[in-house]
């Protein structure tokens, strides 16, 4: 019974476990957080049987209350989206993990209960809005997701947190609403919500109404990128990511940034054919904000002395890689851009834990002030320096593999700059993650730290995810081969060739 | 030649990888367990390769593929070249752990220097028996991190800046060669070393590109001017053992990238329409080879200070290995004896200069000074060491009977044999460089013996000891090899070298040749003789003039290229982040204002229009009994007066309504003035200043902003903290970002 429900079941289930720690947790707080585990956990359980059962079965579909489409709304799990909802999960999971005994010391105890709900909250928007194959629901998961991330950064209440969780929230708001307008739109001349059934008419929508599907591509795209952080767009991601706690922030850039993209994935390669996109000036617009993106969120990144700051502003040049794993339009390039969207997940998530560590035991934030407290505290140092392995793209880590594909793929697609701008980009990525690495493990402590024990959900969680870059990358393969059939597909069927 | 499936690859990387583990299990154990692992590892290491070598002579090429690893697979192949070179290395990092024992006895971190001293024994043995480029670069990266850890080892502050210009340049180098990786994989399908020249220009890639970055690459760890500034900076830092192998055997891998790329993946057979690009890439190496040897060694002459200029010397050592492969190159199939030059002295560079930094850091050890002007008169003190650096210094000078005659004739006659066959000029000229650069490095070589051992002591000596008998015994090796090869110098080309080349395609008649090299030949046996005489002559100069020779701090590649290039991007940065984030806003703002000041002087004069009151009427008061009495004549005059005081009041309102014109022409002139003119206000506007007041000043706000902004003094308006405040420019940005989005794709279709 449950097996066949899987689908919803994998969002349900977070949101039972908010009405659980609202319930319980209002009064026994201890209780909160180990409901909060236990959900997430089961979670990634059952999205572990989906990937199973879509990698003997193929595409799975899932008509809710036994609706047929276009009227019954319609969840689908194909490879990508099990690979995507993997990488929510299993993310989610070791944040929680982390959580367990660090969230008491970084925000006010009286709201844990709450920031428990919320993530349970967002985690199910999440995996929602990738299963999901209707834009009505994509759009209601979408608005969740914004209201819980942003009330993620507020949750603590102090000055700076608030501030930025406005600038979100409106910034949010205004992509939501581009995107809504998209929505709109495309069901305006199609008539349909559903995402395959939208592919079907809209060549004929097309010819009717040109004008009017052109401004539902443009509007969705912009929207998107509002609240995936793209270049120019990505004014808020500093801010919001810099000053939510260490938790937050590490589901903010390495999961809720990246859902948005998966949208795009589904607009651009089912919704739109391959050939009409070409013809728009979308490739080059992708490509050029990305560029743009990955070069000056890289600059901006050396340029700060927080440490939370520069990793948000690294999120901001890793989202542009992403975008020209997508718009480079060829089969590498996009199974780059899928793998990147996975190890930056667990690359960032341990990028901003391990900073979390550090900030917490050593008391400072600044990144001048982190120097030898590789030597007190050489777990959350080593983290830190393989997720900064990582991004700089040194085999045999994960962030090597997204890299090799992005630049294979720009090589495929005939584009040799870009393969310049990725070599020249991770050495600009080496720069403001070197030196902390250097100064944590071979410079002298300025100040006195003392050795406190770190708790063992946070150092189980941290070696999870050390575990995860390197296995990624010894071991690409296994991901590699699960995708490449259903992106090989995307170009086969729309066009004959990416 | 049959290829043969062996572990033994495997095991030779791994071997040392692993025994890191053991090592550090070790020294929880006390210090003397954890020398003796370390001595065990490397030995055993140093064990496999020689059994690797035994196998590979006798004509395998032993293969092992570990697929799988990383979608690729981890190739390995091990065919002569690998496997001289294997031994080369285990011997060199097994001397050098021995030497170590005591040199590192005082120091601190003992542990970690060892263990990762281990660890990049295992990543550079890699290096050479890698069977891909992809592998290679693996091991490459495992082993330049690995070193860093070598070369920042004292922690302090030079170290930790030397360590910074390693790492960064390495890191850059590296992505250099992923370049050329990605090139090969797309063009290829694999990485291998096999001929790609046609497929890179049948794909439309021009193989410049591909030289480019394979220079970018490899020539970072080579030392080539102008990618070489790291290696005076990390070599001097580095404890003496590290600095041995770092400069005698880590430098190598750039050199042996250099041999596998251009003889193996760029070459093509001489008749072959693309060969003019090997000759081009051939003739090019020549020039870097030359300039790096010879800058190399003049830089080498004017330190003072021991290991520096070994440093340098590595360098212009390295440029005659390049300078040899670029001949080897250029003449295609009669260039066996250009790829035996740079082979030779690559295996004999490592011997001796592994032997010179070894010795340099016995003497350290022993004195505590390495600055050349500080020592001197050791003679007596130390004749051992001495000894031993004499025989050192003969090895690198090239006097017949070591090592490095052999390989200096060799190259000779490449350079030579590629004059002969093609006539250019300048090939002539750079075998005078290389002559001249012999005598240079006599001279600094030279110089080196002569202020330490020679001379009155500087200081007290009294308590320094000679070398140890491990020490000894460690240099007793180094003079064994360097001997059995400077005396059997035929026996030695003839084993290690010829192999080597018959498997490359090179023309038989020159392979044979190479078996009959002219070593004892009446003009060969000159050429030291020419090498000191310059050496003299060089070393007289120095010692009448030298005190003159100031070298100007700019005078380095560092200063003109390095740091101008930074200062480029810091000021260019700098000054993109002031335009986005202190100009704009403060335009936008300045506008604003502009244009408030438009409407308030039109609110200003709707205002005074409004305040204005007209002047009071009082209409005159007239009753009953005054009517009735009223005559003509009083009438008239009442209304005379009445007309007058209607005109009173029509001058009055006439005035105040004057008044009122020329208050507004007045104003209306003041704002003219102040704003009126359309350049004046736009003026205003972007330079936040008005225009006659900037013109006082002199010179456009905007230039002299610039210019403070590049010097760094501009006042640092932009908070890189935290800019949560410009909630509405930035929601601005979002909704032109949409327009601009709608405009390209509705109308710009």
């Amino acid at each position: 019974m449950i097996t066949a429900h899987i689908m919803p079941l994998t969002i349900l289930l977070p949101l039972v476990g908010v009405y659980l720690i609202l319930l319980v947790g209002s009064k026994y707080r201890a209780l909160a957080r180990k409901v909060a585990l236990l959900v997430t956990g089961a979670t990634f359980v059952m999205v572990c049987y989906i990937t199973y059962l879509v990698s003997s079965h193929g595409k799975l579909f899932y008509y809710l209350g036994g609706w047929a489409p276009p009227l019954g709304i319609e969840l689908q799990a194909d490879p990508i989206t099990a690979f995507l909802l993997l990488t929510f999960a299993g993310v989610g999971f070791s944040v929680i993990l982390f959580a367990y005994d660090i969230l008491p010391g970084e925000i006010n105890p009286k709201v844990i209960t709450r920031y428990y709900a919320l993530y349970l909250v967002l985690l199910a928007s999440l995996l929602g809005i990738v299963l999901s194959n209707d834009f009505f629901n994509i759009y209601v998961f979408l608005e969740i997701s914004s209201i819980a991330a942003a009330a993620l950064v507020a949750i603590n209440g102090d000055k700076l947190a608030m501030e930025a969780s406005i600038k979100y929230l409106i910034m949010s708001t205004l992509g939501s609403g581009t995107v809504l307008m998209g929505i709109a739109g495309l069901y305006m001349v199609t008539g349909y919500l559903n995402l395959d059934f939208i592919a079907g008419a809209l060549p004929v929508a097309y010819g009717h109404y040109p004008l009017t599907v052109l401004m539902t591509l443009a509007m969705l795209t912009v929207g998107i990128a509002v609240k995936a952080a793209l270049f120019p767009l990505h004014v808020w991601l500093p801010d919001a990511h810099g000053s939510a706690p260490t938790s937050s922030s590490a589901i903010l850039s390495g999961l809720v940034v990246k859902v948005y993209i998966a949208v795009l994935l589904k607009l651009l390669y089912r919704v739109f054919p391959l050939d009409f996109i070409t013809t728009l000036p979308l490739q080059g617009s992708l490509l050029v904000m990305a560029t743009l993106g990955i070069f000056i969120g890289s600059i901006l990144a050396i340029r700060q002395k927080d440490i939370k700051k520069m990793l948000a502003y690294s999120t901001v040049a890793q989202i542009g890689y992403v975008f020209l794993g997508i718009g480079l339009f060829s089969e590498k390039a996009m199974v780059g851009a899928i793998m990147h969207v996975f190890n930056h997940a667990v690359m960032k998530s341990m990028l901003f834990l391990s900073a979390g560590l550090l900030i917490k035991y050593s008391g400072r934030r600044n990144i001048a002030d982190l120097a030898g407290l590789g030597r007190v505290y050489p777990l959350p140092m080593i983290a830190f320096s393989v997720g900064a392995l990582s991004m700089v793209g040194i085999p045999p880590l994960s962030g090597f593999i997204s890299k090799w594909y992005l630049g294979l793929g720009a090589l495929e697609a005939n584009q040799l700059v870009f393969l310049f701008v990725l070599l020249l980009s991770s050495l600009l990525n080496g720069f403001y993650y070197l030196p902390i690495v250097i100064a944590g493990f071979f410079q002298t402590e300025t100040v006195e730290i003392q050795k406190k024990e770190i708790p063992i959900g946070a150092q189980v969680s941290l070696v999870i995810l050390i575990a995860a870059t390197f296995f990624f990358g010894l071991f690409s393969n296994v991901s590699v081969d699960f995708l490449t059939p259903t992106v090989q597909g995307f170009f086969d069927v729309l066009g004959g060739g990416g | 030649m049959s290829e043969a499936i062996s572990m033994l690859p495997l095991v030779l990387v791994l071997l040392p990888t692993l025994g890191v583990l053991a090592v550090v299990i070790a020294a929880r154990y006390g210090d003397r367990l954890r020398n003796q692992v370390v001595n065990a590892v490397t030995f055993a290491t140093f064990a496999v390769a020689c059994w690797q070598f035994y196998l590979v002579q006798q004509g395998t090429v032993l293969v092992y593929a570990l697929e799988g690893f990383m979608q690729f697979g981890l190739r390995w192949r091990v065919d002569f070249v690998s496997a001289v070179f294997s031994v080369v290395v285990t011997l060199v990092w097994l001397l050098a752990t021995v030497f170590a024992k005591e040199y590192m006895a005082h120091e601190h971190n003992q542990t970690r220097f060892l263990a990762f001293s281990t660890f990049t024994l295992g990543a550079t043995v890699g290096v050479f028996v890698a069977g891909d480029l992809f592998s290679l670069f693996l091991f490459f990266e495992a082993m330049t991190f690995a070193a860093y850890v070598l070369v920042i080892h004292e922690e302090d502050r030079e170290s930790m800046q030397a360590g910074n210009v390693y790492l960064y340049l390495s890191v850059a180098g590296g992505l250099a060669l992923l370049g050329v990786i990605f090139l090969l994989q797309y063009v290829l399908g694999a990485t291998g070393f096999q001929p790609a020249l046609h497929l890179i220009v049948a794909h439309g890639i021009n193989p410049w590109l591909v030289v480019a970055m394979m220079i970018g690459g490899f020539g970072v760890k080579a030392g080539l001017i102008p990618l070489h500034i790291w290696l005076p900076k990390a070599h001097p830092v580095a404890p003496a053992p590290a600095s041995a192998l770092l400069s005698a055997i880590m430098i190598k891998t750039g050199a042996y990238g250099f041999l596998r790329l251009l003889f193996m993946v760029l070459s093509v057979p001489d008749g072959d329409p693309l060969f003019a690009f090997q000759q081009d890439f051939g003739y090019l190496f020549i020039w870097i080879g030359a300039i790096t040897m010879f800058l190399g060694a003049i830089m080498g002459i004017l330190n003072n200070s021991m290991k520096k200029v070994l440093a340098y010397s590595s360098i212009s050592q390295m440029g005659y290995i390049l300078f040899a492969l670029g001949s080897g190159v250029l003449l295609g199939s009669r260039g066996a004896f250009g790829f035996a030059g740079a082979w030779m002295h690559m295996i004999n560079h490592a011997f001796f200069k592994s032997f010179l930094f070894l010795l340099a850091g016995a003497v350290f050890l022993h004195t505590g000074e390495l600055d050349l002007d500080k020592l001197g008169g050791l003679r007596k003190r130390m004749p051992m060491a001495m000894g031993f650096f004499l025989i050192a210094a003969a090895s690198i000078t090239g006097i017949p009977g070591f090592n490095g005659y052999a390989s200096k004739i060799v190259i000779h006659e490449a350079i030579l044999e590629a004059y002969h066959l093609l006539q250019w000029p300048s090939l002539l000229w750079l075998e005078r460089v290389f002559v001249v650069t012999g005598g240079l490095t006599a001279a600094y070589i030279s110089k080196i013996w002569i202020k330490t051992f020679f001379g009155k002591p500087k200081q007290d000596w009294s308590q320094v000891k000679d070398l140890s008998p491990s020490h000894v015994r460690v240099f007793g090796v180094y003079t064994a090899i360097v001997l059995a090869i400077g005396v059997l110098p035929q026996r030695a080309v003839n084993q290690l070298v010829v192999p080597a080349a018959s498997r490359l395609p090179f023309s038989q008649g020159d392979l044979a040749h190479l078996g009959h090299v002219p070593f004892w030949g009446s003009h060969e046996l000159m050429s030291p003789l020419t090498s000191y005489a310059i050496a003299g002559a060089v070393l007289i100069l120095l010692w009448k003039f030298g005190k003159y020779i100031k070298i100007p701090r700019w005078l380095s590649v560092e200063y003109l290229v390095y740091e101008q290039f930074y200062r480029g991007c810091q000021a260019v940065i700098r000054f993109l982040i002031y335009l986005g984030d202190t100009w704009v806003p403060g335009r936008v703002a300045a506008l604003r204002r502009a244009l408030g000041r438009v409407d308030k002087v039109t609110q200003e004069t709707k205002e005074q229009i409004r305040r204005w009151k007209p002047p009071e009427f009082e209409p005159p008061k007239w009753d009953s009994s005054t009517i009735k009495s009223i005559t003509t004549a009083d009438l008239m005059k009442r209304i005379e007066v009445s007309r007058q005081k209607e005109q009173e009041r029509v001058r009055v309102w006439r005035s105040k309504e004057g008044d009122l014109a020329k208050r507004i022409q007045e104003m209306r002139r003041e704002w003219h003035e102040r704003e009126g003119r359309f350049g004046d206000r736009i003026y205003d506007v972007v330079e936040g200043v008005p225009r006659k007041k900037d013109e006082q000043e002199g010179g456009s706000l905007l230039g002299k902003r610039f210019r403070e902004v590049v010097a760094g003094t501009a006042k640092k308006t932009f908070n890189p903290d935290w800019n949560t405040k410009n909630l509405g420019f930035d929601t601005w940005i979002v909704a032109i970002v949409i327009a601009l989005v709608l405009f390209i794709f509705l109308v710009l279709r």
